[in-house]
Order: structure tokens, then sequence, then C-alpha cells
């Protein structure tokens, strides 16, 4: 079964915080199991360096949500971005960065579906990822049953593939999540099927 | 105010924790309030004594988890909820969240509820931040400070705690607060307060009272529980005569460890 595994890549002013690179590496270890692709996901403001650093670190498409409204990071707008973004997603893996606990946590209310913090293990099994994370002090590993999960990864390799990118616009007015909007206005042109060697 | 404060009953910390057959186990030890959702009481009993107004303890479980209830009664809280029923056997954090936002609706106009910042049983520190987000009012987790509070105006400045440090965040009320540690220390129930929790008598509300006709399937479940890789260290004494002695078989030692 092909899936686009989606990645969070957090960042502080465009800065990424370390663990995104390792939450996308985790990422194409699951894609290669499952025999999907990797897509990175970039908001903010003045971001686009950062979209091309997560295609430099092997996403094979960055969808880049940009707009001065998005500069400082709020929980509420970006989790409603990101519900827009992904309302067909089927993966999406967090970094654990400490606020993408939350942002995790308000993407499963939009999207009615589970989340899993602190995944230490990621695993395929019959054809469905499977994590492993720690729990009252013995190890449980939970699976889920919605074909989609929200999970924090940590340590993993990155290997660089193909490029692509799309852009995304965002509207501007921001606090109450219902307000927010996402225009799709750019198409998937922009530097697409290059190859880059690792 | 009328503040609410969101508690689990957990197996006690001290209790040491086994997997048998699948299936945690905690022994012959208690259940106990949720250690972080000590420091949620005490804030939201500080609050009150300030701003005045009732502070309402919700957990959601089986009856057993009245106890954990009448704990929070006896440090202070004016009343007691418990939500429970066979609708929510299995629940997840999604189903938990959903289940408490109805409760705390049913409770009446809320201004502000309170959470510890994770169980420490199953320990996914999202119920909170799902919990704000189904009621759609404004989230601030890891309050380690509550720095101004106007009810009038329905305003709240708290100081968060964060890997890049502290930031000081604004919101209007009503507003759902997770706290840290540092933000109090945890009174301990007084004489009274123990004698008036062991008789108050705890309302039972059903998914149905609350307005959750069908709480959503657990999106999430456990298909294996497994104790956590042994670590395992042993001890070894280096003999010998004089100091030197020891020091060099100690190095000897090392060398065939691989270790220098």
């Amino acid at each position: 079964m092909a899936e686009r595994i989606h990645v969070y890549i957090d960042h502080i002013r465009g800065e990424p915080l370390g663990s995104s690179w390792e939450a996308l590496g985790a990422a194409h270890q699951l894609a290669e199991e499952l025999g999907g692709t990797v897509t990175a996901i970039v908001l903010g403001s003045e971001v686009g360096a950062l979209a091309e650093a997560a295609l430099e670190h092997g996403a094979e498409e960055v969808l880049l949500g940009q707009d001065e409204a998005m500069a400082e990071f709020r929980t509420e707008p970006y989790a409603s971005a990101l519900a827009a973004i992904l309302a067909d997603a089927e993966i999406v893996l967090f970094p654990d960065t400490g606020r993408t606990r939350d942002l995790a946590g308000m993407l499963s209310v939009d999207l009615d579906t589970g989340v899993i913090p602190d995944v230490t293990a990621l695993e395929v099994e019959g054809g469905r990822p499977r994590a492993t994370r720690p729990s009252t002090r013995a190890s449980c590993s939970p699976r889920w049953k919605s074909p989609r999960l929200r999970l924090s990864s940590s340590l993993f390799a990155v290997a660089p593939l193909r490029r692509g990118k799309v852009s995304t616009r965002l509207g501007k007015s921001l606090p109450s999540r219902s307000a927010f909007r996402i225009e799709r206005r750019r198409s998937w042109a922009i530097g697409r099927g290059r190859r880059r060697s690792a | 105010m009328n503040i609410v404060v969101c508690v689990k009953q957990t197996p006690d910390t001290a209790a040491t924790i086994t997997v048998e057959n699948g299936e945690v186990s905690w022994g012959e030890s208690p259940l106990v309030l949720n250690p972080w959702d000590e420091f949620a009481v005490e804030e939201a009993l500080r609050t009150k004594e300030q701003h005045g107004g009732t502070v309402t303890a919700v957990s959601l479980g089986s009856q057993e988890a009245e106890e954990a209830l009448k704990q929070a009664l006896a440090m202070g809280c004016d009343e007691a909820v418990l939500v429970s029923d066979p609708d929510l056997a299995g629940a997840d954090s999604l189903a938990v969240a959903q289940a408490l936002a109805k409760a705390i609706q049913h409770v009446g106009e809320v201004d502000l509820v309170f959470f510890g910042r994770a169980s420490v049983d199953s320990a996914t520190g999202v119920t909170f931040t799902q919990t704000a987000r189904h009621l759609d009012w404004p989230l601030l987790t890891q309050v380690a400070a509550m720095e101004e509070l106007d009810p009038q105006v329905g305003s709240l400045t708290v100081e968060r705690l964060l890997q890049e440090g502290r930031q000081l965040v604004k919101s209007s009320l009503p507003a759902v607060v997770s706290v840290t540690k540092e933000i109090n220390e945890p009174r301990y129930p007084s004489f009274m307060g123990i004698r008036k929790a062991s008789k108050a008598e705890i309302p039972t509300w059903s998914a149905g009272e609350i307005g959750l006709d069908g709480p959503s399937a657990p999106k999430v479940y456990w298909p294996e529980l497994f104790a956590p890789p042994e670590q395992r260290t042993e001890c070894e004494f280096i003999e010998g005569e004089t100091a030197e002695e020891k020091g060099r078989k100690l190095a000897e030692r090392l060398v065939e460890e691989k270790i220098l």
C-alpha cells in the first residue's frame, strides 16, 4: 500500500529544531517498508530556506505554508493550518520538541484520530505501522485501528532523495480556527522530479 | 469564578510496576490521586481563595476513582463529580477528552479549567490539549506561574516554562491551563477536610447525562504490553596487596573489557 507520510518540521524563526530531521529519517524508514513517499510540512513566515533544507534532508516534497501572521508559533492557528493541509493524511510524524505534543493533540481532535506521543520505535507489521512508547515504567506498544496516526519520534538517520515543492499560502485572519483559511495558490510545479545525489 | 480541576486516579509512584501476561500490575499498592494533579488542585484552590467562587473536581473512570475525588475534596475542593459509563471503558485520550469537555460544559458556566501536566500511568500528556480543542477554548500548557487574573475583564496572564525559556502569555477566559510542578507546593488534606470528604456523596454522571451519545471509539489501542529490557549491572571487586597492585589489576581489567 503506497502511503504518503507527512513530517512536520519544527523550527524557531526558521532555525530547525534538531529532531525534525530525525523524524524525517523515521518517516523514510517507514516509507521504505510501506512503499510510500515522504512529504515535509513547513509553516511560518520567511521560511523558504527551511523548506529547501527539508528537501536536502530527504523529503520528496515540501508543503510550505507562509504568512506574516505565522511568524510566531502559536498552537491553535498552527493546528488549524495543519488540519486544513492534512485533511486526507494517513500518517503524520512530529519531532518531539515539547510544543509538538500540544500541536499533535489539537490536530488529532480536528482530524478525529489518535495520537501516540513519545514513540521510541516504529515498525511495520501486516502492512500497518506500529509504534512503541514507554508508559508506567513498563514499555507498552499501542497500535491504532484508524488508518492515521500522530506521533512524536526521535533518533533516526536521514537519506536524501528526490526534490519537489508545493507552495501554500495562508490567509491573514488568525486567532479563531474557523476564521483560518488556507489557499492552495500554486501547483506542484516548482523544481519537481530532480534527483539529488547523496 | 467557576473553576474545574480535572483529576485522574493512578497507581502510586512508589508501587512496583510489573507486567504479567500482557497486563500491567501494581500489586497491592493503593490507587492514588495522580501526583501531577495535586499541583492542579492546589492551583485551583489558590485561585478560588484569591478570587472567590467554587472548585469542582471532575474525574473519569470506574467507581473506584471516587477515592481520588475524595482526596481532592479533602484538600478543599467544594464539589466532586465522577463521569462513569460502561461505554467509556477502554477510552483513549481522544475519547476521554471528548467526555471531559462535555462534563465541563455540564458543570455550567466554567471560567477556568486546571489539569496536571500528565498522568503517571499512561503519561500521554495530551488529554488537556484535546479537551481544550473540543471546547474551543484557549490552551495554556506548562504553566509555572499565574501572573495575573482578572475575572471581571475575563483575562489571564501566565508564565509558561518551555524548553527554550520562559514565556509570558495573555489569554481570554474561559481557558484551559495545565500546570507544572514549579507552580506551587500542594497542601496536605486537613483533618476536617478528610472527615468531610469521607462523608461526601459523589454524584456519578453517565455519558448520556452529559450529552455524550455514543463516545467515539478508541483510535489507539494497546495490542501488547511488555516490561522494558532489564538493565543488568555486575559488581566486581579488584583485590590486591598494595594500591599499586590494585591499580595495575584494574587497568588490566579495563583493557580486557576494551574500556581503555
